[in-house]
């Protein structure tokens, strides 16, 4: 086998390059929208639905109220949009913990942003043809009209709730640009991720409050209701388990941290074996020597597996494009600056045993030494 | 008049308050443009004025947190 084989399929990765990766590798400018093949068909996919779907809104409703007194074109369209905005918003919401618990809802993923986008634009247009529906088209000031309207009328504002809901899905949508990923710092798009359930729930309240006050058809409470429930399951489900993997792995390490992961003889001579204990990240173990090194199989460049690499000039070679680690500290070699986790390792008799409990990348730790001549198959160190 | 009244007002003084933070972010946001996004992030030197558009909705939006950034540097 080749030292550096290039890696065969670079589109099977399962782990996504970082974000950063992709500003710095793709460009040295940003670019418009970046597009490929896959994002074209997941957006003319998505257009071709919206078009579906509102056309046949408004055709269905105007076949079942023919009369414009009951239901006019315009209020067609405000709910046309508006229950459309709605289903858009579940999708996305239930793309997150779907592509947890199975990877065959990733190409779901692959394209929120411009799925995130579409619906706010969906939104807006809502909006907008309520501002003028309810101005009289020009004749009132909309602002006034819809803002200050409802409240003359008496009633729940449900108006507000879509208007706050709006400009939060506004924020989002206008820092979907690479050029804010790069530039806000990571306390606020926490804070962001947080501000769309904030936004989810004055978007429930909206339409509870809104059809509450101008529907008597149950159609509505019952597609609404079934929608926050899927949404909560979804998260319940997925942050359960990780809470359940947290928990193991603490009662693991309390108890004993080491556990045995595979004898001294299984491991060729400048080779590695991979080892996952539990569901943690996986452990690349090196033979180099007499001694045995554990460092994290993700390689920080393209995370890589490196324990299908060699070791080569006394380093650690990544199998993709070649980059070096020491496997006693997990760090590159001058002047190269990566790094990656380490982990504690010790030899019984033929065993190996690791602590599964990560060291900060670039933690040296003294590799475990073994005697070749009990621990090591006879033909190897014959010379 | 009495209560509804004052509602109204709480409710137009709002919107006016959000419509002077949007024109000011509009003014930002020009300035950001044409200069704040180059000199707080080396990439966008090199990114054309058509695609610097993309970032005025941000900019009026979040023109308090730009300022500081950009003002820090
Ligand atoms: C400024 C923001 C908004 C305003 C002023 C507004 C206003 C309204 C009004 C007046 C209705 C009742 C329409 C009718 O007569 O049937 C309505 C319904 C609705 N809105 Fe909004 N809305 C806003 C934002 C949103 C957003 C952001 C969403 C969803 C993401 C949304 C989703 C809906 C839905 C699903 C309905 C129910 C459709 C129906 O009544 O048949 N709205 N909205
Ligand atoms: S992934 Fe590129 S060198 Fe390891």
């Amino acid at each position: 086998m080749g030292l550096v084989s290039p890696d065969p399929f670079p589109w099977n990765n399962s782990h996504a390059p970082l974000v950063t990766d992709w500003i710095q590798i793709m460009s040295n400018a940003y670019r418009l929208v970046q597009w490929n093949k896959h994002k074209k068909v997941y957006d003319l996919t998505l257009i071709a639905f919206l078009l579906v779907y509102l056309t046949s809104f408004v055709g269905i409703g105007m076949l079942l109220f023919p009369s414009p007194e009951e239901i006019s074109l315009p209020i067609l369209l405000i709910r046309a949009f508006g229950t459309c905005s709605i289903i858009l918003l579940h999708v996305i919401l239930a793309i997150g913990p779907l592509a947890r618990i199975s990877s065959k809802f990733n190409p779901l993923l692959y394209n929120r942003r411009h799925l995130g986008v579409i619906f706010f634009f969906v939104a807006l247009t809502h909006a907008l043809l309520v501002f003028m529906f309810y101005g009289g088209f020009g004749v009132e000031n909309p602002i006034s009209a819809v803002l200050i309207g409802s409240y003359r009328s008496g009633g729940i504002p449900y108006e507000y709730f879509g208007f706050v809901s709006l400009l939060i899905f506004g924020v989002m949508a206008a820092t979907s640009h690479d050029f804010w990923l790069k530039n806000l710092s990571p306390s606020f798009w926490k804070s962001m991720h947080m501000s769309v359930y904030i936004a989810y729930a004055f978007v429930i309240a909206h339409v509870v409050f809104g059809v509450i006050q101008s529907e008597k058809n149950l159609l509505y409470p019952v597609m609404i209701s079934s929608g926050v429930v899927l949404i909560a399951s979804l998260h319940l489900i997925t942050g359960l388990r990780e809470f359940r993997r947290d928990f193991r792995f603490k009662m693991s390490s309390t108890q004993s941290p080491w556990v045995e992961v595979c004898t001294v003889d299984e491991i060729e001579p400048n080779r590695a074996k991979i080892v996952q204990i539990d569901t943690n990240e996986r452990i690349a173990i090196f033979k180099d020597g007499c001694t045995l090194s554990a460092i994290s199989n993700v390689c920080a460049h393209q995370n890589g597996p490196l324990g299908e690499g060699k070791i080569v000039d006394g380093c650690v070679t990544c199998p993709w494009h070649g980059y070096q680690y020491n496997a006693s500290n997990g760090q590159s070699p001058p002047p190269f600056t990566e790094k990656i986790p380490t982990y504690e390792i010790r030899i019984e008799g033929n065993r190996v045993m690791i602590n599964p409990n990560a060291n900060e990348p670039g933690t040296p730790v003294k590799p475990a030494e073994f005697n070749p001549i009990f621990n090591a198959k006879p033909s190897e160190y014959d010379g | 008049m009495t209560v509804a009244g004052g509602r109204m007002n709480y409710i137009s003084l709002t919107i006016i308050a959000l419509a002077i933070y949007l024109v000011v972010g509009f003014l930002f946001a020009i300035a950001f443009i044409a200069k704040g996004a180059r000199s707080i992030d080396e990439v966008a030197i090199s990114t054309p004025l058509s695609v610097r558009l993309l970032l005025i909705p941000g900019s009026v939006l979040l023109w308090p947190k730009l300022l500081l950034i950009w003002v820090r540097k």
